[in-house]
């Protein structure tokens, strides 16, 4: 019965051929090669539980009187998207936990995707002829940040109105055109009614369908400029050591859902992830503290409590606080990451394609401005919790600003000098990793 | 960290043995009388523990504020000496929550004997969250308190301004406080905390406050764990730790050679 159903379908679609061939290709073996992976099935489950939530999710601002299973809030005014997050959150079986797999998913997703990155990285599998697919991948981060934001910010509570009200801020204080853009992303000024309705067109219809898209694109160009492998006994540049598709890599692959499935659902089922119902209704005129935002944010909260109070008044124009650390901070960013693949090319004169990764030692340079890169977002993610790390250690949270202040500007160089000297130093001596390195090979610095 | 624990610890050995010794240096009474002269116990508590700094008539010393000026009085005494911020070792110590070295009996003395002082402020209120109104008090709480003390009542860290006096200000949760407490500082705003006087609340909005204060205490913590309630400092900590960390793990487990 089956044979003669695939025969069928083969007759009509000629899919064996295909398949066979689709089932025997090569893929190398390293562990870091999973990380994609990884983030692609987040996504999925993102999209499964995401799914659920959207049937029970009402996304309006129009307000009623909450009268539900939870106490405390009974016969407060909320809005309805709030209301149907807590009904989610009270009422609705398995509402919950769906709730909460999917905001661990969220913050698991972006995680992996920035790990991902990391080994694209370091590893200079960005060369020649993978810029288009590092251009891919940086917007998929770009767009997985853009929707955790978004999705973040739709139960309207009041942490994640907070996060709209600085987001608000942000495009406010970007110079000539800031409030026309306002008002148009807006929809008015803020609280405006419409902003929750928007974000969920974003949050469950373009972002998504765009990340769809953008990840089968970068899948098939993986496909077909075929994966990079490290250098090894037979590995060259012109084949691929490793195991075919199926059996291997299939049951790999279906076991790394099994395992992301089972670590969300874990998660999801034990422990909280924002508990709106004590955060409250969003109310224009309150705010939370302490107050973060997700993880993957971190970074830009940081810099916006970081900076210091400078403001530029030119040509009759002022050029708003919030414009460097949140709008001119990224846009380098983001800018430089979009860049790297042919500034390096440009840099080194290295143009020739390679499939061969390098090891961080191999190219000392990229590796230590990596790290400088590295631990400098490092610097701002931490300051995004300053108030935080005050109230702990019982220290002004003015000092422990102007302390990451400093660690901003000394931190990043140190970090990179010093990676400089051990990746040079592993070059040099051969040293199969860090702790295998002699002593000797740290304080002499000259090529032998 | 490590320091700011032994710290603690220290401090609380200290204070745990001025209260025993406080037990034991108590008065001694008569069996069998009912009619205890407080004003007088008061006067030799107060004398031993607070004129050191305050003034014999509480009207301050170089290491110590006034009592008999602004909302110094029963309220404000009995909220310093029942959270234990009071009395301090120190005037450069931190004043901050422990364990009251004083019985309530000792500190209805010492009130009643600061009573002679004529002091301006509020008294001890009477307070029955029973009567207030959750959800008003969860409005009135995100309005008022949330700022400082957080949504979730884990309370904050304060910017000063560069004001040095108040440099090490925080917002004190509020997970150990009883009503009466968080009443009395209502009414007195110690520190750096407004007043949030009868002229702000009715008597019905505050009782709504503390029942929405008792509530976070123990809060519905429908989900799992609640990690510190902290929000998304620790739910990120934990989406690499307990997230990313063991899926890592399993790459590198499913990613050998086979």
């Amino acid at each position: 019965m089956i044979k003669r159903l695939t025969q069928w379908i083969d007759d009509r679609l000629g899919a064996s051929s295909f398949a066979k061939q689709a089932l025997n290709k090569v893929f190398p073996d390293h562990w870091s090669f999973l990380l994609g992976e990884l983030a692609l099935y987040c996504f999925l489950i993102l999209v499964l539980t995401g799914v659920f939530l959207s049937f029970f999710f009402d996304p309006s601002v129009s307000e009623s009187v909450y009268r539900g299973e939870y106490e405390p809030l009974n016969g407060v005014h909320v809005s309805n998207a709030y209301k149907s997050v807590l009904d989610l959150s009270f009422e609705v079986r398995a509402g919950l936990v769906m709730r909460q797999m999917h905001h661990w998913a969220a913050l698991i997703f972006i995680a992996a995707m920035f790990v991902h990155m990391l080994r694209i990285f370091f590893t200079g599998a960005f060369r020649r002829p993978r810029e288009i697919n590092w251009l891919i991948g940086l917007t998929l981060l770009i767009l997985g940040l853009l929707n955790g934001f978004s999705g973040y910010s739709l139960p309207d509570d009041l942490l994640s109105g907070t996060g709209l009200r600085i987001a608000y801020s942000v495009v406010l204080s970007i110079p000539v055109i800031g409030t026309w853009m306002a008002f148009l992303v807006f929809g008015g000024e803020f609280p405006a009614e419409q902003i929750i309705e928007r974000l969920f067109v974003v949050h469950i219809f373009i972002v998504p369908v765009a990340i769809a898209g953008l990840m089968t694109a970068h899948l098939a160009i993986v496909w077909r400029q075929k994966h990079t492998q490290f250098p090894g006994p037979g590995r060259t540049e012109g084949n691929v050591v490793g195991e075919k598709l199926w059996p291997t890599y299939m049951t790999k692959s279906m076991a790394l859902f099994f395992g992301v499935s089972a670590v969300v659902a874990i998660l999801g089922g034990l422990v909280q992830i924002n508990p709106v119902w004590l955060y409250g209704p969003f109310r224009a005129e309150q705010i939370p503290s302490p107050a973060q935002p997700d993880w993957y944010l971190g970074w830009l909260e940081g810099a916006l409590r970081l900076f210091p109070p400078w403001e530029i008044r030119a040509f009759g124009f002022e050029l708003p606080n919030p414009f460097y650390p949140a709008i001119l901070l990224p846009g380098i960013t983001f800018n430089l990451l979009y860049l790297w693949p042919f500034l390096e090319a440009k840099l080194t004169g290295d143009r020739e394609p390679h499939h061969l990764l390098e090891r961080a030692r191999d190219h000392p340079v990229r590796t230590a401005l990596g790290i400088a890169g590295l631990a400098f977002y490092l610097v701002l993610f931490a300051a995004a919790s300053n108030d935080l790390l005050s109230k702990w250690l019982k220290i002004p949270v003015e000092s422990i600003t102007n302390a990451y202040r400093v660690l901003l500007l000394v931190f990043p160089p140190v970090a990179g000098l010093i990676t400089y000297r051990l990746m040079d130093a592993l070059r040099r001596t051969g040293a199969e990793g860090l702790m295998h390195l002699p002593l000797s090979a740290l304080t002499r610095r000259t090529q032998e | 960290m490590r320091r700011a624990v032994f710290g603690y610890l220290l401090v609380s050995v200290l204070l745990a043995g001025c209260a025993y010794f406080g037990d034991q240096t108590a008065p001694y009474r008569a069996p069998g009388v009912v009619e205890v002269d407080t004003v007088t116990d008061g006067k030799t508590l107060y004398m031993r523990d607070c004129a050191w700094c305050h003034g014999n008539e509480g009207q301050g010393t170089e290491n110590g504020p006034s009592l008999t000026t602004g909302t110094n009085g029963p309220a404000m005494t009995d909220f310093v000496l029942s959270t234990g911020r009071m009395p301090i070792n120190h005037p450069d110590q931190r004043v901050q929550r422990h364990a009251s070295i004083y019985t309530p009996r000792d500190i209805e003395a010492i009130i009643d004997y600061m009573e002679t002082f004529e002091a301006p402020g509020p008294d001890i209120p009477s307070v029955d969250p029973a009567r207030g109104d959750i959800g008003e008090g969860a409005e009135l709480y995100q309005d008022n308190c949330a700022a400082c003390h957080a949504s979730t009542g884990i309370g904050g860290a304060l910017s000063v301004g560069g004001s040095p006096e108040q440099a090490t200000a925080v917002a004190p949760p509020l997970n150990s406080s009883t009503p009466q407490e968080v009443a009395e500082a209502m009414l007195v705003g110690p520190g750096t905390m407004p007043v949030f006087g009868p002229e702000t609340f009715t008597e019905h909005e505050v009782n709504s406050i503390l029942a929405y204060v008792e509530y976070l205490r123990d809060p519905n913590n429908r989900g799992g764990l609640p990690m510190g309630r902290i929000g998304p400092w620790s739910e990120g900590a934990a989406a690499w730790i307990l997230g990313l960390g063991p899926l890592m793990l399993l790459i590198v487990w499913i990613g050998r050679k086979v």
